[in-house]
């Protein structure tokens, strides 16, 4: 019996390593976590008070909240920060910026950022963000406004930003937009650099 | 001719001082690392450079006293984040380089003071997100964008008071606001010919 148990405790490892491999990492994370690789949320991370409250940073690495939400009133609620990076399926409440953007390449989809000051801000790099809502936030829902020296591109497809306490959507590098829908912003504009239907 | 004085009041006066030095709230100077969290009064002993997320954060009735030292990060996130939930938060004495926004005052309950600092080469030098503060005699230049921004929106709790701040040489406005004018502020050669909105600048 001894003689079999080290080859099966083996090969129970192997078998869990095999399924384990190349799946999204199912953790309990919390605020000021830093996320290097794929994961998926299985807990709110709430009352985050200093800093960011999840940084997501790597090469092709994906964070989907899977339906749960990021809360607090610290800097930023979500931080995708350098490289190739996913956000999906979640909401960010109460930070400063729900959802921020520094050097990277970036997909934002099915995020809600509400009551935050501004819900979605990219500061340089790409981003697509599809599909997303940003309502409540105290200032704009969706903003990418470069300047000289700056060097930033979005593209918004299919959002909604209701309720916003500026714009709607405030961009002057969107590119390939469309679809997007603005309604009850504080800026009678409801968009700037993009065109939003109520 | 000098009494010399007795031992019992020798040791009185040495526990005095020790406990004034160990009083908390004391002014203490201190080495600071990149993402550092200041809960008391600070005085800086040295310079940041290169911090990739955020610079400092302030959090409560503290003082922070950069010491005319210099914090620089990587140019994407925040250089100063002051909060308060009690009392006032204050920065003073100081530079912030090279971030989104070199001092970001946040927090809905947020009470701060920004005194004496120097934002350059930020994308935003001065951003009061929420909370009240004063900016006074402060100076903003070479920013990519506003040198100063604090405005409110419908449902904001933005309260910023700007007193004689001088803003140069940044990409957009020198100071961008809707709140109060504190009186003597400069500002020229801004990339808005406006110079300022909300408060009234002298070149």
């Amino acid at each position: 019996m001894r003689k079999l148990l080290g080859p099966l405790t083996l090969a129970v490892a192997l078998v869990c390593l095999v399924l384990t491999g190349g799946q999204a990492f199912g953790a309990s994370v919390q605020c000021g976590d830093t996320i290097t690789q794929d994961t998926t949320l299985h807990n709110d991370v709430t009352g985050c008070s200093t800093g960011f409250g999840l940084r997501v940073t790597g090469d092709d690495v994906t964070l989907d909240l899977n339906g749960h939400r990021v809360a607090g009133d610290g800097v930023v609620g979500v931080g995708l920060d350098h490289g190739g990076l996913t956000l999906r399926n979640g909401t960010v409440s109460g930070f400063q910026v729900g959802v921020a953007i520094a050097k990277a390449v970036a997909y934002v989809t099915r995020v809600t950022a509400t009551q935050n000051g501004i819900g979605f801000e990219l500061h340089h790099g790409n981003a697509v963000f599809e599909r997303d809502v940003a309502t409540f936030n105290l200032s704009d829902g969706f903003h990418a406004v470069t300047s000289v020296g700056d060097a930033a591109d979005a593209t918004f497809l299919r959002n909604r930003a209701d309720s916003n306490g500026a714009l709607g959507i405030n961009t002057n590098t969107g590119t390939g937009s469309a679809k997007n829908h603005a309604h009850k912003n504080g800026d009678p504009r409801q968009c700037v650099g993009v065109e939003c239907k109520p | 001719m000098i009494t010399p004085m007795r031992p019992r009041v020798v040791i009185f006066v040495l526990l005095g001082m020790l406990s004034f030095a160990l009083m908390p709230g004391a002014a203490g100077a201190a080495t600071v690392h990149c993402g550092d969290v200041i809960t008391q009064d600070t005085t800086v002993d040295n310079d940041l450079s290169g911090c990739p997320f955020i610079g400092l954060t302030v959090r409560g009735n503290v003082t922070l006293d950069l010491n005319h030292h210099t914090i620089s990060g990587t140019g994407d996130w925040y250089g100063i984040d002051v909060g308060s939930e009690n009392g006032t938060a204050s920065v003073r004495d100081g530079t912030v380089t090279g971030f989104h926004a070199g001092v970001l005052v946040v927090g809905k309950a947020t009470t701060a003071y920004v005194t004496h600092m120097t934002a350059t080469g930020n994308h935003l030098g001065f951003q009061a997100g929420r909370g009240t503060v004063l900016f006074e005699q402060n100076l903003a230049i070479g920013n990519l964008a506003d040198g100063f921004y604090a405005r409110t929106s419908p449902g904001t709790s933005v309260d910023a008071t700007f007193t004689k701040n001088r803003a140069y040489a940044n990409g957009h406005l020198g100071i961008n606001t809707n709140n109060t004018d504190g009186g003597k502020n400069h500002a020229h050669k801004n990339g808005d010919p406006r110079q300022c909105i909300g408060v009234e600048c002298r070149p």
